[in-house]
C-alpha cells in the first residue's frame, strides 16, 4: 500500500513557489485539516526532514536519530506535492570524524536516504532534491565540505542543497560556501537563546538585516522563514529551557509582564514537570507579523532569483496561528 | 602600514570585546541543575517494588521499571506447568528471546541455546501444543510490531522482517486472537493472554492507523468498542498479571477522560511495567477530578501518590492525604524520600556549592553582589526553609507508620535538623536510630553521623577524624541515579558530597592541605573551574586538579605542608583514606609554590624556588610553552614602535629566566638615582608585570589558565588552560585582572620620565592599555552586579583619558607621530 505519493519535483515557475518544512518524526498530523491548510496556502513543496545524524555517545560514531517513516507511511494530505528529503547533521559530527569517516558517512546516508524514499513509496524516479542542514564551524568546514563533495558524486542525477545560516551567509571567507547547487538561507535562530540580553532568539528581522549588508551570494538560494516560537525559562539568571505555549494557556495570571517579550513568575508554581520559582523569567520568542512581512520584503530583494519561499515549519498549531501572515507575504511576491 | 599599531588598537577593542573573563556566568563550569545537585538523603532506600524510576532527579524519570511484573508472569506460566518449567526460564523464553530467534527455532525445530531450557522442552511436549501455539503467536505479535525497527548492531539500518505479516497481517493477527479467546477447547489460562495481544493490538492498531482502507474493513477504525469488550469479557478484575497490563490499553480506549484517567490510576497501581507508560501520558490534574467520586481509600491513597510523584514542586499536602488515607502505603517512603531530596537541592545544596544548583555563578555570588537573581534566590531560599520546617511538623505527625517507613520517618527528620542547622535536634532522632539490617538504610544512618560530627566536634582532632574515617567505611559506592541516564549523567557516590562539605569545613578553619586532600578525593564535578578530569581521562601529565585548591586558597608554605603530609610515615587511617591516587610530581608543586610566592610580590623568594627545577621544566611541562614567550618579559614586544635594548629572546620559555630579569631590575631600581634611568627601570618592569596580566604575552607566568573556553567544561575536560584564574585573595586578582603592580610601577616611571618625552610618550600607551583593561573589567563586574551581560559593543566613554594626554602632552613624539599615521583614529582622542 503506497501512502506516501509525493512526487519529486515541482514545475518551474517565475515566483517563489510556497514551500514548507516538514520537521516531525511521523505523519501523525491531522490530515483533513492539513489539507484544508494545504490547499488555502497553495503549499506546493515540502522539505520532509529524514533523520537526523548525531553521534553515537558509546561508540563515537555518526548514527541517524529519528528516522522518519518508522511508524507509519505518510500522510494523504501530501499526496501529489513535490519534496525534498533533509538530513539534519549536527555540528558535532563533523568535528569527531575524520576524512575517511565523512566520505563512509555520505555513503551511509545516501544509502539511507533510498531506504526512506521506498519505505514511503516516493514514486520510481525518486526526489530530484536533497538538502544537508548542518551548522558548521569554520573549523569543521573542510570535513564538511569533503563530505559534501562525496554526496554529490554518489548522487549525480540529484540536486543537492545546503542551508546556510546567516552567519556563514555574511562571513562566507571564514566560513566557506559548501559545495552544493544551491543553498537554503535559513533566517531564523540567530541569537543566543542561553544569554538573558538576546531580544527574541528566534527571529529579529533587524538581526537579519544586519546579516543580508553583504554582496551577493555565490550560490542560487532559497529562504526560509520561521512560523514557530517559544519561550525561554531562565530562573537564577541561568538558562533553564523551552518552554511551548500550552504549558502557560489559561496560566497568565503566574507571571508579569516586564518589557515587550519578557514575564516574570509572581509566585511559585507547577506546571507540567516544570517548577517555576519567583522571579524566573520567561522571554517570548516569536516572530511578529509586521517583522516577517519585512523580511520576507528584504528577502526578495535580496535574492530576486529565488525558487522557492519556505516556512519553518509544517504543523497545523503553528501554521493556523501564522495563516495570515503567511497568506499575505505570498500574496505580496 | 606598521603592524605594531595595528596591533595596539587591536589589544584596546578586540580583548575587551570577545575574550574578556566574563566572570561570574563564566566563572563557574556550565552545568545542568543534574549535575550540581546536592542529594545526600539516599533514594535508594526505597523503590524495590518498582517505583525507583520515581526518585526525584534532575532527568524526569530516573529510569529502570521495576521487574516485579516479569516474575510474576513468569511465576502464573511455571504454575500453568505445574512446576515444570523454571520461572527463570520462562522469563528468559518471554524476554530473552526474540521474535524471529523463536519462530525460526520452531519452524527448523532447532532450539539450539534453549535446548536445555525446561519452559522449552514443557512446551514441545504434545499434550501441551496450545501453550506452543500460544507462544509462537505471541512472538509473531513481537515481531509483527517491530519489524521496521533499528538493527541493533547496525544503527544504519533497518531490521526488516518478513515473516509475512504486513499490516494485513497484523489484522488476521487480531482477528485470530479473538477466535482463539472463543475456542472452548483453549484454557482459561491460555484465552485469557490470547485477550491480552488482542486488547493489545487493536489500541496499537488503532492509535497509528492512518490506512482509512485497512481500516475500514476492519470495521474498527479508531472504533475502540471491540477493545473494551474483549478487555471486559476476558480480563478485567481477573487475577491475572496480564489482566493488570491490558488496562492499560482498555483504559487509554475511552474517550471520556474520566474514564480513563480512572483506568489507568489502577493499571499504574496495580503493576509496575506499564508505569512509566502512565507517568508520561497521564497529568496530575487529570486524576485529580477523581478524588471527588473514588471512596476507596487504597485507590484514594493511589491518586495522591501519583500527584505527589508528579509534581517537581512540594508535595508534602499529597504526603498528608497518602498517609490519612492509607499509613501503610509504600508510596509514603518515596514521597518522603522525594521531598528530603528536593529540601538537599532547594536548601543544603545552596549552602554546600554556594549557588543554586543550576545556577552558573561562583560561589562569589551567593555571598557578594546585589542582583535581582539574587534577590529572587534569597527570597526563595527564605521560603523553602519554612516549608522545611512545615515538612518536619508533617513527619512528626506521621506517629503510625510501621517498619521501614518508621525509620525512614526518623531518619528523614534527623536529616531534616541538620539541613536546619539544629543539630541537637537532629541527635536526638540519631540516637533513637538502632544499627540497621538494611543496608542502604545503615548507609543513611552513617551519612547522617558523618554531617553530624562534622558540624558539631572539632574536625581537627584525631579521635574525630577516626570517627569519620569508620563512618565513611561503611559507606559503600552508592548511586544517586541510575539506570538508563548513567552514561550521561555519571551517578556521583555519596561519598563525594560528603568529601567535598569536608573540605568546605576545613577550609574554613585554615586548613588548605587537608581541604586540598579532600577536594580532589571528593573528584566530582563542582561549578567552579578546579580542573576536574572525569573518570577514563589519563592524568598521568599535569592537570590543573593536582594544585587547584593551593592555587587558589594556598599560600608559599601549604605548598610545603603538602608535600610534607604526602612523605609522612605512620599517618593515621583517615589521613590514609585521604591520600590521592596519584600525588604528582614534586617538580609541578615547586613550580606553585614560586608561582604563589610571585602573586605576593617575593621575587627573589621565588627565584630561589625555581633554581632547583631544571632548565627546560616550562618549555618540556603543561602548556607553558605555549603560552609563556620567549621575548623578554620587559620588552613592550609589538606594542611598541622602537626596539627594545635589553637582549630580546630568551633560549627557551622559562619562568626562571623572566623572574631573574624582573628581579635585576628591583635591584638596580634600588640603588639607581638618575630620574631618566629610574623611568626606564620603572617602565621595564611595568611592562613585566603588565605581560604577566590576563591581558599580556605572558599571563602563565601568573595564572594556570585564560578565560577562553569558559562554557565548553564538557569539551575540554580537565584543561585548565582554557579557564579563566579566580584567588580567593582579591588583592591577587587585581593585580592579575586590574593591572594593579603595572599600573603602579608605569606611573612611577612617568613621574620620572618628564626629561625624555620619547619613552613619556610610551609609558603613557602603555598606561592607556592598563587603563583600559581596568576600566572594562570593572563595567564588565558592574554589569554582571546589575543582572545584564555585557553588551556586544564596548561603550565609547570607557575609553581610557591616557589617549588624550597622549595627544595633548606627547603630540609632537615620534611614538605619537606613528601612532597616529598608523592608527588615524588615535588623533581623535
Amino acid at each position: 500500500m503506497l501512502l506516501l505519493l509525493l512526487s519529486g519535483c515541482d514545475t518551474g515557475n517565475s515566483r517563489p513557489v510556497h514551500a514548507f518544512y516538514y520537521w516531525r518524526t511521523t505523519f501523525d498530523d491531522n490530515d483533513t485539516v492539513s489539507a484544508g491548510l494545504i490547499d488555502r496556502l497553495d503549499a506546493a513543496h515540502f522539505y520532509i526532514r529524514y533523520m537526523d545524524v548525531d553521534i553515537d555517545k558509546r561508540t563515537g560514531q555518526p548514527v541517524p536519530v529519528a528516522a522518519i517513516g518508522q511508524k507509519n507511511r505518510g500522510s494523504a494530505a501530501f499526496t501529489g506535492k513535490s519534496f525534498t528529503p533533509v538530513v539534519f547533521i549536527t555540528a558535532r559530527v563533523f568535528g569527531s570524524i575524520t576524512d575517511a569517516g565523512a566520505d563512509t558517512l555520505a555513503e551511509k546516508i545516501a544509502d539511507k536516504v533510498a531506504e526512506i524514499n521506498h519505505r514511503l513509496a516516493a514514486g520510481a524516479s525518486g526526489p530530484k532534491e536533497l538538502q544537508i542542514d548542518c551548522d558548521w564551524t569554520a573549523a569543521s568546514k573542510e570535513r564538511y565540505f569533503r563530505f559534501l563533495r562525496r554526496l554529490r558524486t554518489l548522487e549525480p542525477g540529484v540536486e543537492l542543497s545546503a542551508t546556510i545560516r546567516a552567519y556563514p551567509y555574511k562571513y562566507r571567507t571564514k566560513m566557506g560556501v559548501p559545495p552544493v547547487d544551491r543553498g537554503m538561507l535559513m533566517c531564523y535562530n540567530m541569537g543566543g537563546i542561553s544569554n538573558m540580553a538576546t531580544k527574541n532568539s528566534v527571529f529579529d528581522a533587524k538581526e537579519l538585516g544586519k546579516y543580508l549588508t553583504v554582496d551577493k551570494y555565490p550560490l542560487p538560494l532559497d529562504a526560509a522563514l520561521p512560523v514557530f516560537g517559544w519561550q525561554v525559562w531562565f530562573g537564577n539568571g541561568k538558562y533553564k529551557g523551552i518552554i511551548h505555549e500550552d504549558l502557560l494557556t489559561g496560566n497568565e495570571q503566574l507571571y508579569v509582564r516586564e518589557g515587550d517579550n519578557r514575564y516574570r513568575f509572581v509566585t511559585d508554581t507547577v506546571l507540567g514537570d516544570r517548577y517555576f520559582r519567583e522571579g524566573d523569567v520567561l522571554r517570548a520568542e516569536y516572530a511578529g507579523e509586521h517583522e516577517l512581512i519585512a523580511a520576507a520584503d528584504m528577502l526578495h530583494k535580496k535574492l530576486p532569483d529565488m525558487r522557492r519561499l519556505a516556512f519553518f515549519d509544517w504543523n497545523t498549531t503553528s501554521i493556523i496561528r501564522y495563516e495570515h501572515t503567511i497568506q499575505a507575504i505570498y500574496s505580496r511576491h | 602600514m606598521n603592524i605594531p599599531y595595528r596591533l595596539y588598537i587591536a589589544a584596546i577593542s578586540i580583548l575587551s570585546l570577545t575574550v574578556w573573563p566574563r566572570s561570574s556566568r563564566g566563572c563557574g563550569a556550565y552545568l545542568t541543575e543534574g549535575d550540581t545537585r546536592v542529594s545526600l538523603f539516599l533514594q535508594e532506600m526505597v523503590g524495590n517494588d518498582g517505583l525507583s524510576m520515581f526518585y526525584f532527579t534532575y532527568s524526569f524519570l530516573n529510569g529502570g521499571i521495576g521487574e516485579g511484573d516479569r516474575l510474576r508472569n513468569a511465576n502464573e506460566w511455571s504454575t500453568y506447568t505445574w512446576g515444570a518449567a523454571r520461572p527463570a526460564d520462562i522469563d528468559t523464553v518471554m524476554y530473552n528471546v526474540p521474535g524471529y530467534e523463536f519462530v525460526d527455532a520452531y519452524a527448523n525445530n532447532d532450539w539450539g541455546r534453549l535446548r536445555q531450557n525446561t519452559f522449552i522442552q514443557w512446551l514441545l511436549l504434545p499434550q501441551n501444543k496450545k501453550a506452543m501455539d500460544y507462544m509462537l503467536f505471541a512472538k509473531k505479535v513481537e515481531l509483527a510490531h517491530s519489524r521496521w525497527t533499528q538493527d541493533e548492531q547496525n544503527l544504519w539500518k533497518w531490521r526488516i522482517v518478513d515473516v509475512g505479516m504486513d499490516r494485513e497481517g497484523e489484522y488476521f493477527l487480531i482477528k485470530d486472537a479473538m477466535v482463539l479467546c472463543e475456542n472452548a477447547d483453549v484454557a482459561q489460562f491460555l484465552r485469557q493472554r490470547y485477550a491480552f495481544q488482542a486488547v493489545k493490538m487493536m489500541y496499537y492498531e488503532n492509535y497509528y492507523s492512518t490506512d482509512t482502507v485497512i481500516c475500514d474493513a476492519d470495521g474498527g477504525t479508531k472504533d475502540n468498542t471491540p477493545l473494551i469488550q474483549c478487555y471486559e469479557r476476558y480480563l478485567k478484575d481477573r487475577p491475572t498479571i496480564v489482566a493488570k497490563w491490558g488496562r492499560l490499553y482498555y483504559g487509554l480506549s475511552f474517550a471520556d477522560k474520566r474514564k480513563r484517567a480512572a483506568e489507568l490510576i489502577r493499571c499504574f497501581h496495580r503493576c509496575d511495567e506499564k508505569k512509566d507508560f502512565i507517568y508520561k501520558h497521564l497529568s496530575a490534574g487529570e486524576v485529580n477530578d477523581l478524588l471527588a467520586t473514588e471512596k476507596n481509600k487504597e485507590m484514594r491513597a493511589a491518586i495522591y501518590a501519583y500527584k505527589g510523584i508528579k509534581t517537581p514542586g512540594k508535595a508534602m499536602a499529597e504526603i498528608k492525604a497518602v498517609y490519612e488515607n492509607a499509613p501503610g502505603s509504600d508510596y509514603l517512603g518515596l514521597l518522603m524520600v522525594r521531598e528530603i531530596s528536593k529540601l538537599d537541592n532547594w536548601v543544603l545544596g545552596p549552602e554546600v556549592n554556594g549557588f543554586y544548583s543550576g545556577s552558573d555563578r561562583g560561589s562569589d555570588w551567593y555571598d557578594h553582589g546585589d542582583t535581582l537573581a539574587r534577590f529572587f534566590a534569597l527570597k526563595n531560599l527564605a521560603k523553602d526553609k519554612v516549608y522545611m520546617r512545615q515538612l518536619m511538623s508533617c513527619l512528626e505527625g506521621l506517629r503510625d507508620l510501621r517498619g521501614k517507613n518508621a525509620t525512614l520517618r526518623m531518619l528523614a527528620l534527623a536529616h531534616l535538623h541538620q539541613v536546619d542547622k539544629n543539630f541537637a535536634m537532629a541527635a536526638t532522632y540519631l540516637d533513637k536510630i538502632p544499627r540497621q539490617k538494611d543496608r542502604t538504610i545503615e548507609q543513611q544512618r552513617n551519612v547522617e553521623r558523618i554531617i553530624h560530627i562534622m558540624n558539631t566536634e572539632d574536625i581537627a582532632a584525631g579521635t574525630v577524624q577516626q570517627k569519620l574515617y569508620e563512618h565513611f567505611a561503611v559507606l559503600d559506592v552508592v548511586k544517586k541515579e541510575a539506570g538508563y541516564w548513567d552514561y550521561y549523567y555519571p551517578p556521583v557516590d555519596v561519598r563525594s558530597e560528603l568529601y567535598l562539605m569536608l573540605s568546605g569545613k576545613f577550609r574554613k578553619k585554615g586548613d588548605i592541605v587537608m581541604a586540598h586532600l579532600l577536594f580532589r578525593k571528593a573528584d566530582m564535578q563542582v561549578n567552579d573551574h578546579c580542573g576536574y578530569n572525569p573518570p577514563g581521562e589519563d592524568d598521568t601529565e599535569f592537570r590543573y586538579h593536582y594544585i587547584h585548591h593551593l592555587d587558589r586558597y594556598g599560600r608559599p608554605e601549604d605548598v610545603d605542608s603538602l608535600l610534607a603530609f604526602y612523605d609522612k610515615k605512620g599517618k593515621t587511617a583517615f589521613e590514609r583514606s585521604v591520600m590521592p591516587e596519584r600525588r604528582g610530581k614534586n617538580e609541578w608543586y615547586a613550580e606553585l609554590k614560586g608561582t604563589l610566592l610571585m602573586r605576593q610580590g617575593k621575587f627573589e623568594e621565588a627565584l630561589a624556588v625555581y633554581s632547583n627545577l631544571p632548565e627546560n621544566y616550562w618549555a618540556e611541562n603543561y602548556e607553558f610553552k605555549i603560552y609563556l614567550d620567549r621575548l623578554n618579559i620587559t620588552a613592550g614586544g609589538t606594542l611598541l614602535p622602537e626596539p627594545e635594548t635589553m637582549p630580546r629572546y630568551y633560549d627557551m620559555v622559562s619562568k626562571k629566566y623572566a623572574l631573574q630579569d624582573i628581579v635585576r631590575l628591583r635591584k638596580q631600581l634600588q640603588t639607581e638615582k638618575d630620574s631618566t634611568k629610574v623611568a626606564r627601570i620603572c617602565f621595564q618592569l611595568g611592562n613585566a608585570f603588565y605581560n604577566m596580566s590576563y591581558y599580556g604575552r605572558d599571563w602563565m607566568m601568573y595564572s594556570y589558565g585564560w578565560s577562553s573556553h569558559e562554557n565548553d567544561v564538557y569539551d575540554v575536560n580537565g584543561k585548565w588552560e582554557y579557564f579563566r584564574f579566580r584567588s580567593a585573595d582579591p588583592v591577587i586578582e587585581k593585580v592579575y585582572y586590574n593591572c594593579t603592580w603595572a599600573i603602579k610601577m608605569y606611573e612611577k616611571a612617568l613621574v620620572n620620565a618628564r626629561k625624555d618625552k620619547e619613552l613619556g610618550a610610551k609609558i603613557v600607551m602603555m598606561l592607556a592599555l592598563c587603563d583600559d583593561g581596568d576600566r572594562y573589567y570593572k563595567f564588565i563586574k558592574k554589569m554582571e552586579r546589575s543582572d545584564l551581560y555585557p553588551p556586544f559593543e564596548r561603550p565609547k566613554d570607557l575609553t581610557s583619558p591616557y589617549l588624550s594626554l597622549l595627544g595633548k602632552r606627547y603630540s609632537r613624539t615620534r611614538t605619537y607621530e606613528w601612532a597616529s599615521v598608523n592608527c588615524p583614529d588615535i588623533a581623535g582622542y
